[in-house]
């Protein structure tokens, strides 16, 4: 019954070829069945599927059912004196409040999957909190441990490796890690790259088993947790001229994936952003000027990017802040290359800008204090 | 005496011939398994070479004609590749080169647009000289 043109050429005659080649190549196109209909609808991304859903009533039928929407992360404080810790719903437009006494003195070193990573100075306790099921999970003690640490799946997965790199001298690191619940942790010595400088304000990424750890330096060292290898991989920082290197440059620093592609935003918070691709067949970092319509949630923490989100925040960056009655969402558009807010409007020296972060939203309602 | 030779043949109704041959030459040199092992960029090779010279109609073709002979590899790349050509472009190129007629009234439509205002914006702008199809 379909066919291509080119068939049914043979089948019609003098002038009406023409018309009829269209027709039949049309019919061809609006025959799709049901299932091939939805299966090219669900490869499209949010905003695509949408404007689909208004092509035609079959359309929108096939586009609902594939939709997927991603949620928006809520921003989260760490108050400083006191256990009462908030979230910002961006959506909802609403804050919620827990207490979490387990976390307080604790700093939080990584945030994913909804489950923060916090480690006690004074009882050198590591350890995982889900903040809206209120579980906790062990790590084995760190010992005076002041780097970055970080983690490659929620702790209840078997999969999950905590990682943190440290150095022994300045030729070699030690890499450490572990699984949630193990008793001690696995500690291998390997050759370093100078360049390469441990820290606490290292940026970890994990994408394919692989972590990721920008250095202040702007050189980037990988684990691979299969191989067990580290490495410093031979790519210069990139050569970024807007921003100064002045104040605490080295907090405005943002290191996030999707898909497996590195990137990283330098930032002048206010004043002007850098957005960059870890190109690693080429050995450069590739200066890109929009996130294929992503969003990137920038924290010192943990930064993520994300697809898919309703109404329009795509290819901008967002900056966490929970604050009572005042703006929530700073932000830069890469397309517009300016901040929202404009920067008068808000306090550049206001450090909740930087010791705030984002959490991914809870499947449920979260419970109260 | 007329009596029709049986031959072993089964007429798929569906698929035309020249898809149909591609198909199975396609099969022919890769299993699920094999086209599995290959990494990223060897799997993008040879998906290109397969698809050179596809245009829009071709992709949809293909993509009904796997999806009926259960050709997995070729139904998800030529979907794969629908909705990349897809990205981005407006709801009046989507109807045009999919060949849909709106059932909606405009109303309805409105409505429809009304809810979701942001997504119609910053489409590509329609084409006409580029013809895909």
């Amino acid at each position: 019954m379909v066919g291509t043109g080119t068939n049914r050429l043979a089948n019609t005659s003098g002038s009406n070829n023409r018309v009829s080649n269209e027709t039949a190549e049309q019919e061809a196109r609006s025959d799709l069945s049901k299932e091939v209909l939805e299966l090219i609808l669900s490869r499209l991304s949010l905003i695509d599927n949408i404007r689909a859903s208004v092509v035609c009533k079959n359309w929108l039928a096939a586009a609902v059912s594939v939709r997927k929407i991603n949620k928006i992360p809520w921003p989260m404080d760490i108050p400083e004196r006191s256990w009462f810790f908030s979230f910002y719903d961006l959506t909802q437009g609403k804050t919620h409040w827990l207490t979490l006494p387990g976390l307080r003195p604790a700093a939080i070193y990584y945030v994913k999957y909804g489950w923060l990573l916090s480690f006690d100075h004074y009882t050198c306790r590591l350890f995982f909190t889900n903040p809206y099921t209120r579980t906790e999970i062990e790590c084995p003690k760190l010992e005076g441990n002041w780097n970055k640490v970080a983690f490659s799946a929620p702790p209840t997965l078997p999969s999950c490796i905590v990682f943190t790199v440290d150095e022994v001298t300045p030729d070699s690191v030690a890499i450490h890690t572990c699984h949630p619940g193990d008793k001690e942790w696995t500690t291998m010595v390997c050759e370093n790259n100078r360049n390469f400088c441990c820290s606490l304000y290292n940026r970890i990424v994990v994408c394919n088993g692989i972590f990721y750890s920008l250095s202040t330096t702007g050189w980037v060292g990988v684990y691979h947790t299969e191989q067990c290898s580290w490495k410093v991989l031979p790519i210069s920082p990139p050569n970024c001229l807007e921003i100064p290197p002045v104040g605490d440059w080295w907090k405005q620093r943002f290191l996030a994936e999707y898909d497996g592609e590195i990137v990283a935003v330098y930032a002048q918070i206010g004043v002007v952003a850098a957005v960059y691709r870890l190109d690693e067949v080429h050995g450069f970092w590739e200066k890109i000027e929009d996130l294929n319509g992503r969003t990137f949630f920038a924290s010192l923490v943990t930064s993520y990017i994300k697809a898919d989100l309703p109404g329009k925040m795509g290819d901008n960056i967002y900056f966490p802040r929970v604050q009572f009655h005042k703006q929530h969402r700073i932000m830069y558009s890469m397309r517009k290359r300016r901040y929202y807010p404009g920067v008068k409007a808000f306090d550049l020296s206001d450090e909740s800008l930087l010791t705030n972060f984002w959490i991914d939203s809870p499947e449920g309602p979260i419970g109260g204090s | 005496m007329g009596k029709e030779r049986r031959t072993n043949v089964i007429p798929l109704p569906e698929v035309d011939g020249v898809t149909l041959e591609r198909i199975i030459g396609f099969l022919k040199i890769y299993t699920e398994e094999s086209f599995q092992q290959f990494t990223v960029q060897e799997k993008k090779k040879r998906c290109d070479e397969f698809f050179a010279n596809c245009k829009f109609n071709d992709f949809l073709t293909l993509a009904s004609a796997s999806n009926y002979m259960g050709a997995q590899v070729v139904l998800d790349e030529a979907c794969q590749r629908t909705a990349d050509m897809m990205k981005n472009k407006s709801v009046a190129w989507v109807r045009k080169n999919f060949g849909i007629k709106n059932n909606f009234t405009p109303e309805e439509e409105e409505a429809m647009r009304e809810k979701h205002e942001w997504a119609y914006e910053g489409v590509d702008p329609d084409d006409d000289e580029e013809d895909i199809i």
